[in-house]
């Protein structure tokens, strides 16, 4: 979400996740874990309706909340905690 | 190019069929649109079957998750219906074990089959450029003299390659099989390919070590598989080590390839140049067009269009051949293994197989739905209960057809128990060959699927009829327990089934019993082959001469392939003297030595066989009278003939023999003497001693050829097994068959006892009023029995039509006789006999003051 800003739609997160880890995922297996998000406050939806031009589509788009940046920030620095002192590793791999 | 004017191209029906089910409303046209933009661009820049092949690994990916999120938020009321299931299995043991037993074998029988088919379907799929590979075939047309053959001359692949940009690549391909590889004390009889270095571009075998590029033009150069040089080398490195073939030639290793998988047609561990042919094998030179001995295959270019090639090539020949009538044909790599050229084939038996597995799966769903519907009245309160609290007809039907998936699923683990025991045997049963994976975990999901589908149709009917009771009918208990007649059709269709299964099995070991009797036109019985080699065949004569010496031989011949199986050449079209050029005739070749008609006690038609005592006979020809007929000439004997390079004359017409196996008729034949093509001697030998007999054979051999192991085979034994195809495929489908006759006596013994039990009163009531035993049992046995008799009348008939389609595979058929029917008959109506004896039985002997107290 932090990397796509405002254009941030599933396939645009699916391929986002693609060249990131290497590996495609499902649609499906994308859309699922937004949709809890979503659900439990985390990220905020907004669908925009097709323009009515023909081959237009709808696109929904997702959007971090305050709630998630929360919860992300507070994961991150669990994170760095646990790596504290083993950086060197990461860094050689 | 005309894919991408093509503008509207959407997902297959099916697949958008379940996506639109399964994608949650809100969200369904937005998410519907993303598969169908990917789906697209997939479709547009890589082919319809890479897309085809995205869109279902979408689904099976989306399944678990979806539905997850679907039932959520019902989580509540799903957990109610597990457990009114298993409340339900735990008070009625019985009816629960008949309809899980029932489900559970006939899943199982289903997917041992398809563990099956997907096998024989598997062949050759593994190639990434597999749907762009196609083998070169020729077709004669005609009505007399109709062939295929796959057999193409040799210099067909350079020549076609250049002539038609379409073809990527080409490559010549030949194989022997048994033949002596040395390394230094390492020695194994090992079968070879021989290939063009194209043939890695073509196929993937991938290389561990070496460059695929030109990596067989040297003649002197050879591939092999993983495992061979660790069979060879052990941990050396095996490149450009060498390799001794045949005791006379050698060869620099120059690759590696991966083991591949087995179930491929080119599952050769050691492949070397086909030049080498030549020389290593004695063939016939390799330029020369009228050799028709080896497989061709090419490689389109991935736009290429099938149909436009197919036009090309066809006339190919044309150009070769002054008087031509041999059109080229491509043949789908994928094909190659389930298809005989010019049809049938063992695709056959995986339809056929096909169709039974679904058959026993319907036969089990049958057995879960009677027994549902006539249990109704059970639980007719409950439905009546919930209706009454507010659940509507949707919710029961939600129920039950959970209920019933729950009941598959649980049967499914069972199932698989029994998969897990029989999928061993079953592979060594239907002889998947060596190494390969009978069970591959990535067929999970379909096995889940057909789970599924097996809870959903079999609780459909029970569902629907359920949830149509009134509440308040119910309560009072004004239900009757469903429609009986509905539930006789079931019955009826049932026993149709297992009926006509049961023909089909019996008529079919008749079958191969038949072909087993039919006179072959020559004497299989006490003939020895044993293979020999190049360098055997100078000492042919002092051979044979020491073998006569031992009383239990009584002669030796040399000839090019077992007696009854498909010869290994066929000649392009011949030409005679007088002959008519316009129809070609093509005739198949067995290379032969003077002693052949004796070794088989062949009879001539006219004329006389080959003779030490005429000079000539190396350029003459003996033809079969198939031959002859097809050439449609008077006296054929002295006639001038051109076969190949090979000109003489016609000195004798042997009778017809089956050269070829019993699937086909007796078609065209030359037989020509010319030791270069010899692969096996073939001695008669006598009836008594043979291990004797057998032991001298092998003391003369070992003296002649000191280095090369010796082997034979009897060439009964080997003709028995080409045969093996229906033999295995009889064999599987008896115990298949047997199952659908046991799962159907299963479904009908839980009727039978839910009638008995609720004719109990009834029954005493008769018995009061003075019925006798057997007349209380004759009339419980006799509506059963009538079904049974209707199941037959319609049953035969459809098996009569399809044994007849079946018998169009085989050039000697056994007659339809009536008697396969009315022991079918008799079959059914005796185990149903027996199954509902025993819960008649029961209830006649019961004291009928009991039975009027029950209630």
């Amino acid at each position: 979400m932090l990397h796509l800003k405002d254009q941030a739609y599933l396939l645009a997160i699916r391929n986002h996740l693609k060249s990131i880890t290497g590996r495609e995922q499902a649609i499906a297996t994308i859309y699922v874990p937004l949709e809890r998000l979503n659900r439990l406050g985390y990220l905020k939806s907004t669908l925009i309706k097709p323009e009515p031009k023909v081959g237009g589509r709808s696109v929904k788009y997702y959007r971090l909340t305050e709630a998630g940046i929360e919860v992300l920030t507070e994961m991150k620095r669990i994170q760095d905690r646990l790596w504290l002192g083993f950086e060197g590793i990461a860094s050689n791999k | 190019m005309n894919r991408l004017n093509r503008t509207p191209v959407s997902i297959p029906l099916l697949a958008s069929a379940i996506l639109r089910i399964l994608l949650p409303q809100i969200d369904r046209e937005y998410l519907w649109g993303c598969y169908e933009k990917e789906y697209r661009e997939i479709y547009t820049h890589q082919g319809k079957k890479r897309a085809r092949k995205w869109i279902s690994r979408q689904l099976f990916a989306a399944l678990p998750v979806l539905i997850k999120m679907k039932i959520s938020g019902e989580s509540i009321m799903i957990r109610n219906y597990v457990i009114t299931t298993f409340r339900n299995i735990a008070r009625h043991k019985g009816y629960a074990f008949i309809n899980i037993a029932g489900l559970a074998v006939g899943m199982a029988c289903c997917l041992l089959i398809f563990l099956w088919v997907n096998h024989e379907w598997s062949y050759d799929q593994y190639h990434i450029n597999t749907e762009d590979i196609y083998r070169i075939v020729c077709h004669w047309p005609g009505d007399e003299g109709e062939g295929w053959t796959w057999r193409t001359p040799p210099p067909l692949a350079t020549a076609l390659k250049e002539k038609y940009p379409e073809i990527q690549q080409s490559s010549r391909f030949y194989w022997r099989n048994g033949l002596l590889v040395e390394q230094g004390e390492r020695r194994f009889r090992e079968n070879i390919g021989f290939a063009d270095s194209s043939l890695f571009r073509i196929f993937t075998l991938p290389l561990m070590k070496g460059n695929a590029d030109g990596i067989l033009d040297d003649p002197k150069s050879a591939v092999i598989s993983a495992t061979t040089a660790q069979k060879y080398f052990g941990s050396e490195d095996p490149i450009g080590q060498t390799l001794v073939v045949d005791e006379r030639m050698s060869f620099q290793v120059t690759g590696i390839m991966e083991d591949i998988p087995s179930n491929t047609l080119l599952h050769y561990p050691v492949i070397i140049p086909f030049s080498q042919l030549e020389e290593l094998a004695q063939m016939g030179a390799l330029d020369n067009w009228g050799d028709f001995g080896y497989n061709t295959f090419i490689l389109l270019q991935e736009n290429a269009d099938l149909g436009t090639v197919q036009d090309k090539v066809r006339p190919f020949m044309d150009e070769v051949f002054r008087e031509n009538n041999v059109a080229l044909e491509l043949q789908p790599l994928t094909r190659i293994h389930l298809y005989t050229l010019g049809g049938g084939g063992p695709i056959v038996y995986v339809w056929i197989f096909s169709a039974v597995a679904v058959f026993i799966l319907i036969i089990a769903c049958i057995n879960f739905m009677n027994l549902a519907t006539a249990r109704s009245a059970t639980r007719a309160r409950e439905i009546g209960m919930r209706k009454v609290v507010g659940a509507n007809r949707w919710r029961i039907i939600q129920q039950f057809l959970s209920e019933s998936v729950l009941m598959a699923l649980v049967s499914l683990v069972f199932a698989l128990v029994l998969v897990g025991l029989l999928a061993r045997p079953l592979a060594r049963l239907a002889e998947f060959p060596e190494g390969s994976r009978v069970f591959d975990p990535g067929i999970l999901p379909v096995f889940l699927l057909i789970a599924v589908i097996t809870g959903l149709l079999s609780g459909s009917y029970p569902a629907l009829f359920l949830s149509s009771f009134q509440p308040t009918a119910v309560l009072k208990g004004r239900q009757k327990s469903g429609s009986a007649l509905f539930r006789r059709i079931l019955v009826v269709f049932q026993f149709t089934v297992s009926i006509f299964l049961l023909v089909g099995m019996i008529f079919m070991s008749r079958q191969i019993s038949h072909m087993g009797r039919q006179p072959l036109g020559f004497s299989k019985e006490h003939v020895v082959y044993v293979p020999i080699n190049d360098s055997l065949k100078d000492k042919l004569d002092p051979m044979r001469q020491e073998m006569l010496r031992n009383p239990g031989i009584s002669s030796v011949t040399a000839v090019s392939n077992y007696m009854g199986q498909s010869p290994m050449w066929s000649t392009g079209s011949i030409e005679w003297e007088g002959g008519d050029s316009t129809h070609g005739v093509s005739l198949s070749m067995i290379y032969v030595d003077q002693e052949l008609s004796d070794t088989f006690n062949l009879e001539m038609a006219a004329g006389r066989f080959f003779s030490k005592d005429f000079d000539t006979d190396a350029d003459n020809f003996v033809l079969n009278e198939a031959a002859i007929r097809a050439m449609g000439v008077e006296s054929p004997i002295g006639l001038r003939l051109k076969v190949a390079d090979q000109q003489g004359h016609i000195i004798g017409v042997v009778k017809d023999f089956n050269f070829r196996s019993l699937h086909s008729d007796i078609s065209p034949l030359v037989l020509i003497m010319n030791p270069r093509y010899y692969r096996y001697m073939a001695v008669r030998i006598g009836a008594s001693n043979v291990p004797g007999t057998l032991g001298a054979i092998e003391r003369v051999y070992k003296r002649f050829s000191p280095k090369q192991p010796f082997e034979y085979r009897f060439l009964d034994e080997v003709l028995d097994r080409s045969y093996r195809a229906e033999e295995r495929s009889r064999r599987l489908f008896q115990y298949a068959v047997l199952l659908a006759v046991f799962i159907s006596c299963l479904g009908l013994f839980g009727l039978a006892s839910f009638m008995a039990e609720r004719r109990t009163k009834e029954v005493g009531v008769r018995k009061v009023l003075g019925a006798s035993k057997s007349g209380i049992f004759l009339l419980l046995a006799r509506s059963f029995m009538l079904w049974i008799l209707v199941a037959n009348i319609i049953a035969w008939p459809a098996a009569y039509y399809f044994m007849k389609r079946w018998l169009q595979n085989f050039a000697y058929r056994a007659s339809i006789t009536l008697d396969v029917f009315i022991i079918a008959g008799f079959i059914t109506i005796g185990l149903a006999l027996l199954t509902v004896s025993w819960q008649s039985l029961k209830i006649t002997r019961t004291d009928p003051v009991k039975a009027l107290r029950w209630e």
